[in-house]
């Protein structure tokens, strides 16, 4: 790990923090599809994750409280009716009766008692990640009984499985590693978990549940092994795409709304073709490409298509969007017009924004507090000068500069670029000066001209590459990245030091301890 | 625990000897009527701060109020006129500051750090990248909720768009959500209510045992899960305890409805008009008279603090926010009264709730008396978006609270510095819902706030 230590100082020395993690909306939603076929409509009365810590399931982040309750009633509802509709024959064959079913009452729950023995034995121990207790068991059957009828019963049974805190939360117990204090191994069904939860959003499919059955989930070879074979399907798609659009924070564009007289073009359809865009950019990639960390900032092509190709001043493409050359200012992803558009004003771009964008979202740069009791004003808009000009003269305030001095050289060295994402060489009939740098980062101000050449830069940037792990790291594990993770992170920025594909980098972090292992908090 | 007999009750029982009540049922009534009896509790909330001079009572000739006998209609545009027919109720206060965030080091002020200190008392604590605020302990409505054993009504009207400003916060700091559809809240309260008849429905009984079986099952999953975890993983689990908790208090519906109690229409989908905030004040109501609930925090912002198309022109092209807000300067009367005529459509709002809870009769009175009503906002003067000068009032009844007061406390002169906290006005309230404590928040703010009762 030599000459890796400077790489990832300024981590948070706290202990990590473990992981009982609420399931994120779009993870609960694909569990229950996993298990009864189909995602309830009362999935969308959650109130939405939080993306405090960018990502939709980072435990420091959630929140639970009784409307998160109220929806897991009603979701459970949902699922009740919809399993009572075919007698539960949909979820286990044999439950479906012979002959229409009697008057409900005692004798109705009697005899359709084993088909909700089968259901308990059949879904719970799925939807929980292991092995049904036999308490537990026991007291979801009692459940049944007491309600002495078949279908209040059953109902019953099914909330107290899906509002089960072993199905809402992501929980790992761990058990004991010989010699440390500090860690607990976790089992190979937690395992099967993280993995499964980690790159697919959704419970173990059938060959993780083999491999942990079997004891096959903890030698990293193994895990790596599982982890491939998921990286290949759809789910792992879906999800690496998820993880990509909430780290660029794409989730803005939803309803971005643009000034109608200075960019009429803007409409949610162009907002949802530049989303798009950048999707389809991030599979071309990562997957199309088996690109790399460098690709991804520093490529010469990108997936257009009609719609957006204004924007680009390109003509003469299908309305299929397909991979492109592209003109010569432009690089990677920071010169799509998704990013150049939500770090923009309404009217204007907006140099602080994209410089707070690019160092603190891509590059993991602490930003300096605001001053306390620094009252902030916006320049005017001002159809006589350049948007540099109107913010150089606000940030040549001294209480101003010490920040900005940081931020602005980054966002003036993407002003080639409009708030829709359009090259452009004059603003108000001025010409246009991108000169910048990131000087804090040891790319002088003054030493790179436009977007493309900034994201050139960026591409070779060590900060880049750790920030681009711990992202990973925080997307994967759902806990924020701590100093002590720094031997794990690591080979994921290996990787991307030697250019090796994106894929790689996601599977390094499953080879680690940090993977197959836990924090052992103290007990309070 | 506190008991207090409240003065009503008191009249009630002598009442009753005088009419000869036979002796023993007048024993049993007095018996329950000496359990305590906490007033409900309303949050109104609105953003952006005022305009001191256009807000503050004045005497009846003009001229500083004293701290009684003031008006507020002073001018046609004064922020609260319309309230000056319930002015007997409210106690207007003057000059607190959310203290807790002055010595901070963090930049957590203005507006979204500013909007967790009026109700909890404590500064923010944000992570990195973080969209919202939180803090570290919780707000006066959720802590008087769990104190009542009511799952709260929180609403706010313009959703998650402007969840930057949802000011309350659970017991570990953590930013609550509300609900913010009326169709949707309708369904989720009323849906499936039935004010009980004297013929219990069999039905429903049915379904409420079936409803505590299932409770008392994710009772015993979650609390055979928590021994084994540890530290903060504990707290997760008891955070899920809370929220079911709260399920149980509904699914026994706490006390009887009023017989004012009625089922509200379903509303229609509204948003971003006047109708919407009147819609889901009538709804705070309703669920007030049918005991649905005993505590409500509702925003009154119809515009997430952009255009009010309905003010007069040219306020009616103005944002809230970026344009009033943002252009209000002190000492400028034309500036000053746009802000004033903002708050004024608040106010409007204010004394239609109050009108609203008038109208709903309970024991001798109406719910109005027996409800206190904090209505706050996170700034004081918006020229300098600090928080300072908050503009707090109370309205309503229940509780110990002096009425009809104007309580003027020091007036911070700038944003740099900070005279009296808001903290005891928070403690004070605690205290009226039997809380006993010394400070609610921040420690180094404690007692209750002088003059109030």
């Amino acid at each position: 790990m030599t000459g890796a230590t400077e790489a990832w100082a300024g981590l948070s020395p706290n202990a990590p923090s473990s992981v009982v993690r609420l399931l994120s909306q779009r993870e609960l939603g694909n569990a229950i599809e996993a298990l009864v076929g189909f995602q309830p409509q009362s999935l969308s009365s959650l109130p939405a994750d939080r993306h405090d810590l960018v990502y939709d399931r980072v435990v420091d982040a959630q929140t639970i409280s009784s409307l998160h309750e109220d929806a897991f009633e009603a979701i459970a509802d949902e699922i009740a009716d919809k399993l009572l509709s075919t007698d539960f024959a949909s979820l286990v064959p044999s439950c479906k009766p012979a002959s229409a079913l009697g008057t409900d009452g005692a004798a109705l729950g009697t005899s359709r008692r084993p088909c909700i023995q089968a259901v308990i034995d059949g879904v719970a121990p799925r939807a929980f990640r292991r092995a049904l207790d036999a308490d537990k068991r026991a007291a979801l059957l009692d459940l049944y009984d007491k309600a002495q009828s078949y279908r209040d019963g059953a109902r019953q049974v099914v909330h107290g499985i899906f509002r089960s805190p072993s199905f809402l939360y992501l929980v790992e117990y761990g058990q004991p590693i010989t010699g440390r204090s500090d860690a607990l191994a976790l089992t190979d069904d937690e395992v099967a978990a993280r993995l499964s939860f980690g790159l697919c959003e959704t419970l173990p499919d059938d060959g993780l549940r083999a491999a942990a059955a079997a004891g096959k989930l903890h030698d990293p070879d193994d895990i790596a092994r599982e982890a491939t074979r998921l990286l290949a399907l759809p789910c792992a798609k879906t999800t690496v795409q998820s993880f990509w659009t909430q780290w660029f924070r794409h989730s803005k564009l939803d309803g971005l709304k643009r000034d109608a007289t200075k960019y009429p073009e803007w409409t949610t359809t162009l907002a949802t073709a530049v989303a798009r865009e950048s999707q389809q950019f991030f599979d071309y990639i990562t997957w199309d490409q088996s690109g790399s960390l460098h690709d991804l900032f520093a490529t010469k092509k990108s997936v257009i298509g009609s719609a957006i190709a204004p924007l680009y001043g390109l003509s003469g493409l299908g309305d299929t969007p397909a991979p492109v050359d592209l003109p010569a200012e432009r690089r990677g992803i920071l010169t799509q017009p998704s990013v150049l558009a939500i770090t923009s004003d309404p009217d204007a771009s907006s140099p602080v924004k994209r410089g707070v964008y690019v160092l603190q979202s891509v590059l993991c740069q602490t930003l300096p507090q605001r001053p306390q009791n620094l009252a902030i004003t916006t320049p005017a808009a001002n159809d006589a000068k350049t948007t540099r000009e109107r913010w150089a003269q606000h940030s040549s305030n001294p209480a101003c500069s010490f920040c900005h001095q940081m931020l602005d050289p980054v966002g003036f060295s993407m002003e080639d670029f409009d708030a829709v994402g359009r090259h452009r060489t004059t603003e108000n009939g001025l010409p246009i000066d991108a000169s910048g740098g990131i000087p804090s980062l040891d790319i002088p101000d003054h030493s790179v001209n436009g977007a493309g050449q900034l994201s050139d830069k960026i591409a070779d940037l060590e900060a880049a590459r750790t920030c681009f792990s711990r992202q990973w790291l925080r997307f994967a594990l759902g806990r924020m990245e701590v100093s002590a993770d720094a031997p794990d992170l690591d080979p994921i920025a290996s990787v991307a030091r030697t250019n090796g594909s994106l894929q790689s980098s996601f599977l390094s972090l499953v080879r680690t301890p940090a993977f197959r292992q836990r924090p052992r908090v103290t007990t309070q | 625990m506190k008991l207090s007999v409240s003065r009503r009750t008191w009249l009630k029982t002598f009442a009753g000897l005088t009419a000869a009540v036979p002796f023993q049922g007048l024993l049993r009534d007095a018996f329950a009527q000496s359990m305590p009896t906490y007033p409900r509790f309303v949050v109104v909330y609105n953003p952006n701060g005022c305009s001191p001079d256009f807000w503050r009572p004045r005497a009846p000739g003009g001229g500083p109020a004293d701290k009684t006998g003031w008006t507020l209609d002073f001018d046609p545009d004064s922020s609260m006129g319309p309230l000056e027919k319930h002015k007997d109720s409210l106690i207007v206060i003057e000059g607190l500051d959310l203290t807790c965030n002055f010595d901070q080091a963090t930049s957590y002020l203005g507006h979204n750090g500013g909007a967790v200190a009026p109700l909890t008392g404590l500064h923010a604590r944000g992570p990195d990248n973080a969209d919202s605020m939180r803090t570290t302990g919780p707000s006066i409505d959720y802590a008087v909720a769990k104190q009542l054993k009511v799952a709260p009504f929180l609403f706010h009207p313009t959703g998650y768009a402007g969840s930057n400003l949802h000011i309350t916060f659970d017991d570990a700091g953590e930013r609550v959500p509300n609900e913010y559809e009326l169709r949707t809240s309708f369904d989720k309260w009323f849906g499936s209510f039935m004010a009980p008849s004297s013929m219990p429905d069999p039905k429903a009984l049915a379904r409420k045992a079936a409803d505590q079986a299932v409770i008392d099952f994710l009772n015993d999953d979650a609390k055979r899960l928590r021994p084994r975890l540890a530290g903060t993983e504990k707290l997760k689990m008891d955070a899920f305890i809370d929220g079911l908790n709260l399920l149980q208090q509904k699914i026994n519906g706490g006390s009887a409805p009023l017989a004012a109690c009625q089922k509200p229409m379903q509303p229609g989908n509204i948003t971003g008009t006047q109708e919407t905030i009147q819609t889901m004040l009538q709804l705070t109501a309703q669920l007030l008279a049918c005991n649905l609930t005993r505590v409500a925090n509702v925003n009154i912002d119809p515009v997430n603090s952009g255009k009010m198309s309905w003010l007069p022109a040219p306020l009616n092209t103005l944002a809230v926010h970026n344009d009033i807000a943002h252009g209000f300067r002190p000492g400028d009367p034309v500036s000053g009264r746009n802000l004033s005529i903002v708050h004024h459509w608040y106010a409007t709002q204010m004394a239609y709730f109050i009108e609203q809870l008038k109208g709903i009769a309970e024991g001798n009175g109406t719910v109005y008396d027996n409800t206190i009503i904090l209505w706050t906002n996170e700034l004081g003067d918006p020229s300098q978006h600090m928080n300072n000068n908050i503009p707090f009032v109370i309205a309503g009844g229940g509780g110990k609270f002096k009425r009809g007061q104007y309580l003027k406390f020091g007036i911070s002169a700038s944003y740099k510095e900070s005279r009296d906290s808001n903290g005891p006005l928070l403690t004070s309230i605690a205290n009226q819902f039997g809380m006993n404590t010394m400070a609610f928040g921040d420690p180094r703010y404690p007692g209750e706030l002088p003059g109030l009762t």
